[in-house]
């Protein structure tokens, strides 16, 4: 029951692209390696002993390392804007979520166990 | 293109790839759910006005019984039905039409949303049945009592025995639910943006395609962060992991603002597929295009981001803190700003227009009425937390939503199912049966749900099974409204039959629609036979206008398809 | 690296843009738990010192396994678009191999952490008057747990999406949009591992 097949007048050509290269390829071993450099500075910081400078160091990182695989090893940096949009609105959202939900949960000190 | 083949009942009600087999698929299941979800509203509104009765059907009602049937009778109308005609139906059968096309992107995705769906209804049923009875937490299913005698330092049960509750059963049906519906919210997000027909530029899409769209989105984003609620609620009643457990120091505020975070944005889910519903009705029967296309649109995006903002006006007495409250309470003000703006927009289209009362025009214009004047302006004043904190879990909050959701799911549905009844069944409904149903359905839905707003005011609390108890709620003229608003909603379930029958039997014996496009509409599910056949087009249609240009000047009729040269 | 302008919207393939979809649905629902897991972090101070009880080292090669994996499937992605099926084969082996692998090492950190009495229901340290700090431990195995799920779905993916395209030499592109999701269960755990072992 073969009856998907395309559909001769669409609005534009799409379901399977002639050539899967849609985007750029990026030198991956080298992205890789960046990012093992920077995972080895996660560890290292990790054992500093300030946990502010730890708190900042490990996070931003994350942050780099995070975007560096969703901009060249999902190639995020040629998808288009529609995609970053859906992006930043998931991440909008958790936002509104975690600021929302903030002043109802941590400062607020509620019925706890004693410590032995 | 292909041949309309007949198939046996397995492969058209099951292994169907077709949208409109599979839109109808979810129909009939959502069906059953309603007719679950509405005999249990008959028995426990009996239960209230006739404390002593036995309920016909049912027998004595006790107060577990009470609080099985309230709870799921929220949970079903809410989850399945509203949710699911909304996005599923809806979107199953208007999508791919309108915008031109054949199918689904997707088209196996989209069967297998329907069997998780299948599923999750299966489990809804099967948790009426467990040992210890039905889910009676309330359909918020707020922690300390959804989790139930599992918690931490009660007795040591079995896996066995936390497995097979109702509860793990709900919360289980309830996530593959939502699996369902974001597969499908995929699927129609990747069909309309990838398989619109040749110049059907976003512009030209019809606005319902944008409603469910838009709709679907919000749902998508809304929705994660209570999926994972979710499944802490169900480790929390099967492991003992305690995420909501007060005595661990945890938080059931928590639960509440996961719940509400999809909770509120979901009323918005909920109502913008019938809002664009409702813009075609209107438009096609006031022969007038749509007043403000672009206007409405940008409303409702503004809308669609707002509404992740709300929420916590749902928590006002729930101990959250009253500054943010006051941020709460402000926005959920400013968000009836781009309503009212689209609802006005809707206005100005019946403005001077060559108004036709047909039947979905009157299921539309019943809808637009209720839900502004009673629905929406109620709800601003249960917006503000200092009158929220009067009326909160007040018959009044019940009468509101049922104001804003019975207008737009039911008659929504309802408009929507008269209006396009004829094209994908071929057959058309019965007008003298239809009429019938929508005033009684109009008249008794008012006697139904106004008497909850005096009783509201009057201090009535919901969720409570004999008010007798309470001397104030039983002095005149309180039990007589409680009568008044039982007898009409047993009316108004009983008229629901009337329906019934006639879609049943229109379907197979009603007359048969002779036009292609009876109410002579632009958009282009009218511009192929009823019904349409497999693979939805003979030709391919090439669209050269917007979905409502009606009254040209410069054409001799009065409306334009999509498609004309 | 060669200029390449930028997709509009109307080019993108509809299978990327349904796993694109997909991974903004799934960052809502990992982010709402990380989201509850940074309240409560803020809120007790004390799950520091549950978090020196993890076993680093394990989370460390773990994070690197990940992190070589995700390599290895836009190796494959790379050999998707020359249709070289030996290549294909091959990189997308080696990153079900490095599932496997991270998942050995989940299963010996769990072992090691029940036996040190780090269970869900937390009954030793409630015993003990660490309710609070037990409830780290609930959101170590929901979040650790479902990201587990993600692993084991994202290599079932990509088994099943190599085995089809080598045997029916068409549909190359779903190779790319299997290995998104792989990427996506990549980023969940470069955020979720200093969220867990490394903030103390």
């Amino acid at each position: 029951m073969d009856i998907h097949s395309s559909n001769p007048g669409l609005e534009h050509e799409v379901v399977v692209p002639k050539e899967p290269d849609y985007h750029g390829h990026p030198n991956y071993l080298k992205i890789y390696l960046t990012l093992l450099g920077l995972f080895a500075l996660t560890v290292v910081a990790s054992l500093l002993h300030n946990p502010l400078i730890v708190f900042f160091i490990v996070f931003g990182i994350s942050i780099i390392k995070g975007t560096l695989v969703l901009l060249y090893f999902m190639h995020l940096k040629w998808e288009p804007t529609l995609i970053w949009i859906m992006l930043g609105l998931a991440l909008l959202i958790l936002l509104f979520l975690f600021i929302g939900t903030y002043p109802d949960i941590v400062p607020v000190q509620r019925y706890l166990v004693p410590k032995a | 293109m292909n041949t309309h083949k007949k198939h046996g009942f397995w492969h058209r009600y099951f292994f169907s790839l077709d949208h409109k087999d599979i839109g109808f698929q979810y129909m009939l299941t959502i069906f059953f759910m309603v007719s679950i979800g509405g005999f249990f509203a008959y028995v426990f509104r009996m239960h209230l006005a006739f404390p002593d009765m036995k309920v016909p059907l049912f027998g004595l009602v006790t107060n577990k019984d009470y609080n099985m049937l309230i709870t799921n009778h929220g949970l079903i109308m809410m989850m399945w039905l509203a949710l699911g005609m909304l996005l599923a139906v809806a979107g199953n059968f208007l999508i791919p039409i309108m915008i031109g096309t054949d199918d689904m992107a997707f088209p196996k995705l989209n069967k297998i949303s329907y069997w998780i769906f299948l599923l999750s209804v299966i489990l809804m049923i099967a948790s009426f049945f467990m040992p210890k009875g039905g889910l009676g937490v309330g359909w918020t299913l707020y922690p300390p009592l959804s989790v139930g005698d599992f918690g931490y330092n009660t007795p040591y049960k079995s896996f066995a025995d936390r497995f097979f509750t109702a509860n793990t059963f709900v919360l289980l049906a309830i996530a593959f639910e939502f699996t369902s519906l974001l597969m499908g919210g995929i699927n129609f997000f990747v069909t309309t943006l990838n398989k619109r027909a040749k110049g059907m530029s976003l512009l030209k899409m019809p606005m319902v395609v944008w409603m469910i769209n838009i709709a679907n989105l919000l749902f998508m984003f809304s929705v994660g962060p209570l999926v994972a609620g979710t499944f802490m609620l169900l480790l929390d009643i099967n492991v003992g992991t305690g995420f909501y457990d007060a005595y661990r120091g945890g938080d059931p505020l928590l639960w509440e603002h996961l719940f509400w975070f999809f909770g509120h944005p979901e009323v918005y889910v909920i109502l913008l597929p019938p809002l664009g519903i409702l813009a075609e009705i209107i438009s096609v029967n006031s022969r007038k295009p749509l007043f403000g296309y672009k206007f409405i649109l940008t409303l409702t995006l503004i809308a669609a981001v707002l509404s992740t903002m709300v929420w916590a006006h749902h928590q006002f007495v729930a101990g959250i803190d009253p500054r943010a409250a006051t941020v709460f309470s402000i926005f959920t003000i400013i968000i009836s700003l781009p309503f009212a703006g689209i609802i006005l927009a809707y206005i100005a289209t019946l403005w001077k227009g060559d108004l036709r009362f047909t039947l979905p025009m009157k299921w539309a214009l019943g809808a637009v009425a209720l839900f502004t004047l009673l629905g929406g302006f109620t709800g601003l004043h249960l917006g503000a937390s200092v009158f929220d904190i009067y009326a909160h879990d007040t018959s009044f909050v019940v009468a509101h939503f049922h104001y804003t959701l019975f207008p737009t799911v039911i008659f929504g549905s309802f408009a929507a199912i008269y209006f396009w009844f004829s094209k994908f069944s071929g057959r058309k409904l019965n007008q003298t049966l239809g009429n019938l149903h929508f005033w009684l359905t109009f008249i008794f839905f008012n006697g139904f749900a106004f008497p909850l707003f005096l009783l509201g005011l009057a201090g009535q609390h919901r969720r409570i099974a004999d008010y007798r108890q309470f001397e104030f709620l039983m002095q005149d003229p309180l039990p007589l409204y409680r009568k008044i608003a039982t007898i009409s909603a047993v009316i108004l379930i009983l008229s629901q039959f009337i329906f019934l029958f006639n879609f049943i039997w229109s379907l197979k014996r009603g007359k048969k629609e002779t036009e292609d496009n009876p109410w002579q509409a632009n958009t282009l599910e009218w511009q192929t036979s009823s019904p349409p056949p497999h693979g939805n087009f003979k030709v391919y249609p090439v669209v050269n206008y917007g979905p409502y240009e009606y009254n040209r000047p410069d054409k001799d009729k009065d409306f334009t398809p999509q498609n004309e040269i | 690296m060669e200029k390449i302008k930028k997709l509009t919207w109307r080019e993108i393939p509809q299978a990327r843009l349904a796993v694109w979809t997909l991974i903004a649905g799934e960052f809502v629902i990992f982010g709402g738990l990380i989201v509850m897991y940074i309240l409560n972090r803020l809120k007790y101070e004390s799950w520091g010192e549950m978090a020196q009880h993890t076993n680093v080292w394990a989370g460390t090669i773990n994070t690197f396994v990940l992190l070589t994996s995700s390599y290895f499937v836009v190796k494959a992605h790379e050999a998707a678009v020359h249709k070289n099926k030996a290549q294909i084969k091959k990189w997308i082996w080696l990153t079900i191999v490095c599932a496997f692998m991270f998942l050995g090492i989940k299963s010996y950190e769990y072992t090691h952490e029940i036996m040190h009495g780090f269970t869900l229901p937390g009954k030793h340290l409630v015993a003990e008057g660490l309710g609070v700090e037990s409830r780290y431990w609930s959101f170590y195995y929901t979040m650790t747990g479902l990201h587990g799920l993600h692993v084991i779905a994202g290599a079932l993916a990509l088994f099943f999406v190599m085995r089809n395209v080598t045997k029916t030499d068409k549909n190359y592109q779903r190779i790319e949009a299997a290995g998104l999701y792989w990427h996506m269960v990549d980023i969940i755990w470069i955020f979720l591992f200093p969220l867990i072992y490394l903030i103390h």
